[in-house]
């Protein structure tokens, strides 16, 4: 074999920044022909040269779009590929046994294709289960220095158009999901700010299927860590988990218990529709975590919630407007409109309320106050449908 | 349930646990370096955990495909055997690809050493 290494010209070895495996075209216990791309979306060829477990030599050169479409189209050989490189520079690179670069070398392509390394006959198989489809949400979340979490519902319904339920019954409750983990036992955001502060940007929906990526912003604190990000692996401990321990020890993670609710709407949109739910986060630090969900699993995760928690219970502070206060002797209800989400609450007052409010006066609906309101919500069974049960606990003036 | 922790959706739904006889390329009397994975031979490239043919071992259904690896260095002390594969192994793909290409996830509870294999002397 033709000792290339000695015709390079050294570089950094951390030249070309991170490349991210994209394809595998040829692996057989190792990846000796793959694509990989940049974090500006460039492709790059690598192929095995040589070398042991300790140190291996690979080549690298840039390839365009439009070639590798050809040459996985097989219109075009390696061997030839590698005879017409498309760039004038290729890269040596040695790689060490845990994969990071000891030495990385610029080569000039004319050597690549005149001591061509690849034999007339070499080809390789290409089968779609090889694509790395993390590769895409990974560079976009590096790109856009965001938080990205890709949702994709699939569901026979869906195949022909989007449906009204998709939107209303999972993509809303998953958003109010994200929104609870970020809210939880947070000391930046409040209910009525976390709107203003974070980006819940859908940037790709699809119809056919639902297919959405929400954005988050990253915001790393001074030592690199993101709050947000681990608020949102919290929320993906809780997809993720599918043993009766781990579901209880990921929601007893999370103060606010309203999530638990959520998470029963998503898991009954599944079942109730024969869906499945993959989903992916990745963010700016090249952290990745991903989780799907079935029918069946879904099921299996329901009944667990159901029996180990039959009714999520949760005392909310909500800032608003008053609509109604009826003290009706049989039927006490109140009906407040939510001044930091387009919400209204609605349900009875609280016994207590009624005797110590007295003869005290309020304004509706021009005036803010807190509500104390308690939720007791049961969820779908197969003798009732689900329910929420609000009680007004107490009214207080806001402090300015 | 396998060896490694496998990715999301992996092994593929095209598997199943069956009796088959493939070649692959081992290390001769030593079974347990002969059936480790990617991910196992290299512990610490985590580029390649997430990808599930790295958590699966390399098998064909034919000598010829295995002949161009045994002149890669990364190959020098490894010979071609026959690998009886059996039920309780783990789960190996049902259709090869174009060069006969299959791929077998262990089980962790993979007896390894009880694994037969027989060694293929080639004509020089």
């Amino acid at each position: 074999m033709f000792n290339f290494k000695e015709h390079t010209t050294q570089l950094p070895n951390n030249f070309l920044g991170k490349l991210h495996y994209h394809l595998l075209l040829d692996f057989v216990d190792y990846p000796f022909l793959v694509v990989q791309i940049d974090n500006f979306g460039q492709y790059y060829l690598n192929y095995y040269l040589g070398g042991s477990k300790s140190l291996t030599t690979h080549v690298l050169f840039k390839i365009s779009k439009e070639k590798l479409s050809i040459l996985l189209a097989q219109e075009i050989s390696v061997h030839d590929l590698f005879a017409m490189p498309e760039s004038d520079f290729s890269y040596i690179l040695e790689y060490n046994e845990s994969g990071s670069v000891e030495y990385f070398g610029m080569l000039n392509s004319a050597l690549i294709s005149i001591n061509n390394p690849i034999s007339s006959d070499y080809e390789f198989d290409f089968e779609e289960d090889q694509l790395i489809a993390d590769t895409d949400i990974k560079i976009k979340s590096i790109q856009r220095s965001k938080i990205l979490i890709d949702v994709y519902l699939q569901s026979k319904e869906l195949r022909a158009s989007l449906k009204y339920w998709a939107l209303k019954s999972f993509l809303i409750p998953f958003s109010e999901l994200i929104r609870f983990s970020l809210l939880d036992q947070s000391n930046e955001y409040t209910p009525h700010t976390i709107d203003q502060k974070v980006n819940f940007g859908m940037n790709n929906l699809q119809i056919g299927s639902l297919s959405a990526t929400l954005e988050v912003n990253y915001n790393p604190n001074l030592f690199g860590e993101s709050t947000n990000q681990e608020d949102i692996i919290k929320l993906f401990n809780v997809i993720k988990a599918t043993e009766q321990d781990d579901i209880l020890l990921s929601l007893e993670g999370f103060q606010n218990k309203k999530i638990i609710a959520e998470y029963l709407k998503v898991l009954n949109v599944i079942i109730k529709h024969d869906a499945s739910l993959n989903t992916k986060m990745a963010t700016p630090d090249n952290y990745f975590i991903e989780s799907s969900l079935d029918k069946t699993t879904a099921q299996k995760i329901k009944r667990i919630i159901n029996d180990k928690i039959p009714n999520v219970e949760d005392v909310e502070n909500v800032q608003g407007y008053l609509f109604e206060l009826n003290f009706d002797k049989n039927n006490p209800s109140f009906s407040v409109h939510s001044s930091t989400e387009e919400y209204k609450y609605k349900g009875r007052i609280d016994a207590n309320l009624v005797q110590s409010i007295g003869e005290k006066e309020f304004t509706f609906i021009d005036k803010e106050y807190l509500f104390i309101i308690h939720t007791l919500y049961t969820p779908e069974s197969s003798k009732s449908p689900e329910k929420t049960i609000r009680t007004l606990l107490d009214i207080k003036e806001i402090e300015n | 349930m396998f060896k490694t922790e496998l990715p999301h959706n992996c092994p593929p739904r095209d598997v199943s646990e069956r009796g088959i006889s493939l070649f692959r390329l081992v290390i001769p009397s030593n079974n347990a370096e002969s059936f480790k994975n990617h991910v196992e031979l290299f512990p610490d490239r985590n580029d390649l955990k997430n990808h599930c043919k790295a958590n699966g071992l390399s098998f064909f259904d034919n000598i010829e495909a295995l002949l161009p690896l045994l002149e890669k260095d990364i190959n020098y002390d490894k010979k071609i055997a026959r690998v009886t594969i059996t039920e309780d192994l783990g789960k190996v793909s049902n259709t090869p690809t174009k060069s006969g290409h299959y791929t077998l996830w262990l089980y962790k509870s993979a007896d390894i050493e009880k694994i037969e294999m027989e060694l293929i002397e080639l004509d020089v």
